[in-house]
């Protein structure tokens, strides 16, 4: 029986020992993407564990795509994961890599043959399939796990901070990849701490502090709340006295400071803030970045549990 | 197909430094350690017999031993000595010392290949002589005691023999007797005699109890009552002369021993027996048991000239065949090398190195969570690691005793008995100790160090604890050591003997027993555990 959630879990609880991971976790996590927020040490990984069967629930029940994970092999061939770990079989070439993933999924020989060309066809390495995974960048490990995970074409694709270390043009690309196979109908769970990830693919979150769901809904919801708290900017410039005298008179601002290369603003509401910067920046060249230290979860969470 | 490709990624393990390290130590150091032996243990001199004349030698005599030494080897000997002994070994506060009577050593300058030789020992009996000499003896030939010769077989260079030097015929000395029955032309109703004299044992040896069984028959037609048997003990000590290097027996000398007497009472036309013992420890002599009826205080007899009975036996010394201390031959050294270096040390460390690390390599080498997240019954992993590494790590192995074997067929212990067993333990204990391994490489946290701890300190711990004994006995229960998978390959080790029976008996065949039992539970748990273990962080 094909079930209308790819992941559904009553009163789920795991603890380590007197250390809880997930304290009474209760959400139905529909198929489409959605996204797992929540800081470092939230319960994010013991949730996706617990999804492939990794680990057994302490108290409380999971299911994905309708079935029990733990001790589930049949499960896994639905599954595609992404673990945070780097690439493996890095002896072997990302074609061979591909080959081996696939045939210990199951398929033959020759399928998994043509599964790996495919692969390393989807995620842009088809010219490197013959180098070493050892040699490969960050980004392009990325995407052979990315490959690895899809092979099998699972119903439901489980990605642990996927974009974790990657440069711009890599992100890019694999928020597109994401993107395909969420357009191809493959349910997606996505976790990270990095809000505008999962604002790039879809406004269905699940927040996660503590090990407690703080946050089941859209993302412009927490996008509101972030807009709410005051954030810090830092544009970094040649001449940090001048620009920081100038944004001192802005209404959006809060407070300016300014050391030997940056400005560090604060400001209260940030969309207006970044609109009028912007235009600003634009008349007067020499600022070399626009960096907000607390436009992640991690403030988020900060902020609301305060 | 998942299956294959986990028995490849076990096989892709063994072709690395490491694997590749271990295959060669467990192939090359035993054959090598053989071959160097073997290369300065190649020549041999055995001794082959020992003769004598007079074949039945008494006190006195001049005896020749001829001692046979032979050189089978295809190589010229260099010089040697060889040693022959005549005594007894006897007990001196709980250990047995070898007491000479006759101990002299010939210098052999060397023997051609395939030569025999044979040296003469002259023995002069007559030299102190006196009566306790005569008795059994043990004859012992040795050649190369201070080995000279770089053998690669020394238990052929020994031998022994049991001669018995007895008695020469006495002069005949006064006989002390029990009192003469007395009397006669008694009543013509009482007549007993004294039958015969039963000792056990027949031929006792010197220290050895001794019964003395008397039957006495009433051959009347009352009862004979409150009749006295008595008896006494007589040793013999014959006395000698040395006339121009010969013995010459003079009289005999008796020393006389009242043992025990006793009222009895005998049923008319019947016959009794009664028993005495000699309490104290027998010189080795001969001696005379003599026993009378006295029924005068009674009844006078008709005859009385029947009442008094004499036997004889010799009490001899008990003679024991002790073993030289043993010497490493060719297949000591074969034996060693698998008993310590293969099954000991060799086989568990490349076990631990094997199966250790079924879970630990792969989670430093990152593969864990990809294939612990594919479709693949968790249980095939470890069990598919075992499998290849038993059969890889198996090869190794008894390529090693193969090899070693084959260094040995050149020496007089290179049978096909050496072979089959000893292939067939060391595979066995490397399937155990894998098995074993396994299930500690998925149940615990840092498996090479438990293994390590396991085989180098628990189980070197209670082999060692088990060779100190206190009064006699182990410091350890022997149940203590059942937790070592070294004591059950040792036990079924030590059961088996080249050339012997082909099934293990007894310990050796329970031992077999509990290891196949170790290695299947150990392999099906290890396959358990991973079903049902967590993963925290891979």
């Amino acid at each position: 029986m094909r079930s209308l959630s790819a992941v559904e879990c009553e009163r789920l609880s795991r603890w380590y020992g007197d250390v809880i991971a997930l304290n009474d976790l209760s959400a139905s996590i529909g198929k489409g993407v959605t996204g797992l927020l929540g800081p470092n040490g939230s319960g994010k990984s013991t949730f996706m564990s617990l999804c492939v069967g990794l680990l057994r629930p302490s108290a409380g029940r999971i299911e994905v795509l309708g079935e029990d994970p733990w001790d589930n092999p049949g499960l896994l061939r639905r599954i595609g994961y992404v673990p945070e770990a780097p690439a493996p079989w890095r002896h072997l070439t990302g074609r061979d890599a591909l080959v081996r993933g696939a045939r210990l999924t199951g398929l033959d020989r020759n399928d998994a043959g043509r599964a790996a060309t495919e692969g390393l066809r989807r995620v842009g390495l088809a010219e490197a399939g013959d180098k070493l995974v050892g040699a490969y960048s960050h980004g392009m490990q990325q995407r052979l796990k990315f490959a690895l995970a899809t092979l099998h074409r699972p119903e439901l694709l489980i990605l642990d901070e996927p974009l974790l270390g990657t440069d711009p043009l890599a992100r890019r690309d694999l928020l597109h990849l994401i993107q395909d196979m969420a357009d191809d109908g493959t349910s997606i769970l996505l976790s990270t701490h990095v809000l505008p990830d999962v604002e790039a693919l879809t406004e269905r979150i699940l927040l996660l502090h503590h090990g407690r769901l703080m946050a089941h809904g859209e993302v412009h919801e927490i996008r509101d709340l972030l807009d709410q708290h005051p954030r810090t900017v830092r544009v970094a410039t040649a001449d940090p006295r001048r620009l920081g005298a100038e944004l001192w008179s802005w209404d959006e601002v809060l407070s300016v400071e300014a050391d030997e290369d940056a400005v560090t603003v604060r400001t209260r509401n940030a969309a207006a803030f970044y609109a009028r910067l912007q235009d600003h920046l634009i008349e007067r060249p020499g600022f070399t970045s626009v960096t907000s230290p607390d436009d992640n979860v991690e403030a988020v969470f900060e902020y609301l549990v305060r | 197909m998942s299956w294959t490709i986990l028995l490849q990624d076990s096989l892709r393990h063994w072709v690395s430094a490491r694997g590749l390290a271990l295959v060669l130590v467990a192939v090359l150091v035993p054959p090598a350690l053989t071959g160097a032996w073997v290369a300065t243990h190649q020549d041999d001199v055995a001794v082959t017999g020992i003769a004598w004349s007079p074949h039945e030698p008494v006190l006195g005599d001049h005896v020749t031993f001829n001692v046979t030494v032979e050189n089978p080897t295809d190589r010229d000997l260099g010089p040697f000595n060889v040693t022959l002994r005549v005594g007894f070994h006897e007990d001196l506060f709980g250990q047995l010392r070898f007491r000479d009577r006759f101990n002299e050593t010939q210098r052999i300058d060397g023997m051609a290949p395939g030569g025999t030789r044979v040296v003469a020992f002259p023995w002069n009996t007559t030299a102190g002589a006196s009566a306790d000499r005569a008795g059994s003896y043990v004859v012992e030939a040795t050649v190369d005691a201070d080995d000279e010769i770089q053998e690669s077989e020394e238990r052929n260079n020994h031998w022994q023999e049991q001669v018995r030097l007895g008695l020469p015929p006495g002069e005949p000395g006064e006989t002390p007797e029990l009192p003469e029955p007395s009397g006669g032309n008694g009543t013509a109703r009482l007549e007993a005699s004294v039958d015969r004299i039963r000792i056990e044992p027949e031929a006792p040896v010197a220290g050895e109890r001794v019964n003395i069984t008397v039957f006495v028959t009433n051959h009347g037609p009352d009862d004979l009552v409150n009749a006295t048997v008595a008896v006494q003990m007589v040793r013999e000590s014959p006395s000698y002369r040395v006339v121009d290097g010969f013995l010459v027996p003079e009289a005999s000398e008796y020393f006389r021993e009242f043992l025990d007497s006793r009222v009895v009472n005998v049923s008319a036309n019947s016959t009794e027996s009664f028993g005495f013992a000699v309490e104290r420890d027998l010189r080795v002599a001969p001696y005379l048991i003599e026993t009378v009826l006295f029924t005068a205080a009674v009844a006078e007899e008709q005859d009385m000239s029947d009442n008094r009975e004499i036997a004889e036996f010799r009490a001899d010394r008990e003679v024991q065949f002790v073993p030289p201390p043993p010497k490493a031959t060719a297949k000591d050294f074969y034996r060693d090398i698998l008993s310590i270096l293969h099954l000991r040390v060799l086989i568990p460390l490349v076990a631990i190195l094997f199966a250790a690390g079924t879970l630990e390599d792969e989670r430093q080498r990152g593969h864990l969570p990809y294939l612990l997240t594919r479709p693949v019954p968790r249980w095939a992993m470890p069990v598919s690691r075992y499998l290849v590494g038993s059969l890889v790590a198996g090869i190794a192995v008894l390529l090693g005793v193969v090899i070693t074997f084959l260094l040995l067929l050149g020496t007089p212990q290179g049978t096909p008995g050496f072979f089959t067993w000893p292939l067939l333990f060391s595979w066995l204990a490397l399937l155990v100790y894998g098995a074993l391994f396994t299930l500690v490489g998925v149940a615990v946290q840092r498996p090479y160090l438990v293994g390590l701890l396991y085989v180098l300190g628990i189980e070197s711990a209670i082999e060692y604890a088990r060779t100190i004994l206190i009064n006699d006995q182990p410091i350890i229960q022997e149940w203590v050591s059942y937790v070592s998978v070294s004591y059950w390959v040792q036990t079924a080790f030590a059961g088996w003997v080249p050339g012997g029976a082909f099934w293990l008996e007894g310990k050796a065949a329970t031992a077999l027993i509990v290891l196949i039992a170790i290695g299947v539970a150990s392999i099906a748990g290890a396959a358990w555990w991973m079903k049902r273990k967590e993963f925290e962080s891979v």
